[in-house]
Order: C-alpha cells, then structure tokens, then sequence
C-alpha cells in the first residue's frame, strides 16, 4: 500500500467498523434484555 | 411464501437456523474483505491506494439502498395484509440501513477530500443518498412519535413508501444529471469495468455486508416479537 492517503484509508475503516461493531452489540444488548424480560 | 410467515411463530423458527450461518458468513467474508482490500489488492494507477476506501464505501452504498427497497416493500405488504412480521421490519432494519447510509456518506467524503479536493459537494448522487439518511432518520423519529404503536407503524409506512421515489433518484442521478460523482463500475447486464483484484475485495465485503444486515436484522425482529409479546403480556393478553 502507498503512503500518503494513509490518514483517510484508516479513518474510513476505523468509523467503518465502529459503526458496524456498535450496530451489533446495541442489537445484541437489546436482545438479551428483551429475552430475560420475557423469561421474568 | 410470504403469507405462512405472517405467523411469528413459524418466522422465529425459520430465523433461528438462519441467523447463525448469517454470522458465520459475514465474520468470514468480512476478514476476507479486510485481507483483501488493505493487503492484496493493488493500488489504482489513478487513485493511488485510495480506492480501497471503495471496497467499504460501495458496499454500504448498495445496503443503503437495498435495506431501504426491502423496509418499502415490507411497509405495502405490512399496509395491505396486515403482515406482523412485515410490520415489524421496517422498525428492525431501519436503525441497520441509517448505520449502512451513515458510513457511505462519510466513507464517500473521506474518499472525495483527497480525489475532488472537498469533503462534500453538492451534487446529486451525494445529495440524494443525503436525503436517505433523513429518510431513515425521519422514518425512525415518526414510527417512535404515538403512544399506539399501531398508528407509528403505519405512519411510517406511508413515509417510506413516499420516500422510496428517492431510490431510483439516487440510481440515476449520475445518468440524468451531469455529476461529479462517477456512473456505476458494476451492472448486471455488462462485464464488470474492473480489474478481478479489485473486484474480489468489492465482493467479499458486499457479503459480508449483506450477510451481518441479515444476522441483525433476524436478531432485531425477535427483539420486535419479545418486546411485542411482552406488551401483550403486561396488558393482561397473555403471551
């Protein structure tokens, strides 16, 4: 890979996959609290 | 097909054999996407290294789309055959298809800074993917603005199936108007106009892509149908 646009490639796959990480874990959290309020 | 899954009891079983091999796919195809887009794929001989930020910009440009084709075919199916299940998705996968839109936007701008010297211009392709990361936000505000959630489900209905006239805009733009952005690399009808090394990374992260939307948006639609039950339950309906 050549320099020079290594700032812009990092910050697309950073945000990228932040954003794709949080869209999991919020999904996740939500699921687990929706299924132990049912199991109460 | 789509009737007998009406019954959330029938769709539950369904999603919980799919949702698994989903994850699997998207865990799989996304290392391959991020293999193959940062370390093997070669740089553009105009671009520079800076074409792999399109191998996660396209891809979340075409979710961008498909989720919100998807959430506009589920809100006339939900409006006309009062489908549960269809009902629910648009709510399940609208927050997934703002996300997809979200990082197209600013993985579009990253991109333009060092290609068309801005951040952002106000062309049309640009401008009408704008509009559909309002739409989704618009949508999410509006299904979440009644105390009957009935009266939310269909409101936001009715947006989304207005606001899908946004989805061939957004196509076309680059064809009808004179664009900064450029036209379309990859049709279904024509040879794609790049090279097999790039094309590989494209691929592997729109399946991954694609494959993750799947997982969540089964995972978000069991939360629906928990949180849904549950209501019925506190209501004194049973479960």
């Amino acid at each position: 890979m050549s320099g020079g646009y290594l700032f812009y490639i990092a910050a697309a796959y950073g945000l990228c996959f932040a954003v794709l990480s949080a869209m999991t874990l919020s999904t996740v959290l939500a699921w687990k609290k929706a299924g132990k309020e049912l199991d109460e | 097909m789509i009737a007998s899954f009406a019954n959330p009891r029938r769709f539950l079983k369904l999603a919980r054999r799919v949702q698994p091999v989903a994850a699997a796919v998207a865990v799989a195809a996304l290392a391959v996407g991020l293999y193959t887009s940062l370390v093997t794929s070669p740089d553009d001989y105009q671009q520079g290294s800076s074409v792999r930020i399109m191998y996660i910009h396209v891809p979340a440009a075409w979710m961008a789309l498909f989720v919100y084709t998807t959430m506009a075919g589920a809100a006339f199916v939900g409006l006309v055959w009062k489908h549960i299940v269809a009902e629910l998705y648009a709510r399940a996968a609208a927050p997934l298809g703002a996300a997809f839109t979200f990082i197209c936007l600013v993985t579009g701008s990253l991109w333009g800074k060092p290609m068309w010297g801005a951040w952002w211009v106000w062309d049309a392709r640009l401008t009408s993917v704008l509009i559909l990361f309002f739409l989704y936000l618009g949508y999410l505000a509006l299904a979440d603005a009644f105390d009957d959630e009935q009266k939310g489900i269909n409101a936001g209905a009715f947006l989304l199936l207005i606001g899908a006239v946004n989805i061939p805009i957004i196509k076309f733009s680059v064809e009808w108007w004179n664009t900064l952005h450029q036209p379309a690399s990859l049709t279904r009808l024509a040879k794609p106009a790049i090279d097999a090394a790039m094309l590989l990374p494209l691929l592997a992260m729109a399946v991954g892509f694609t494959a993750l939307f799947m997982a969540l948006v089964l995972v978000r639609l069991q939360t629906e149908i928990a949180r849904r039950r549950l209501k019925i339950r506190r209501q004194g309906g049973g479960a």
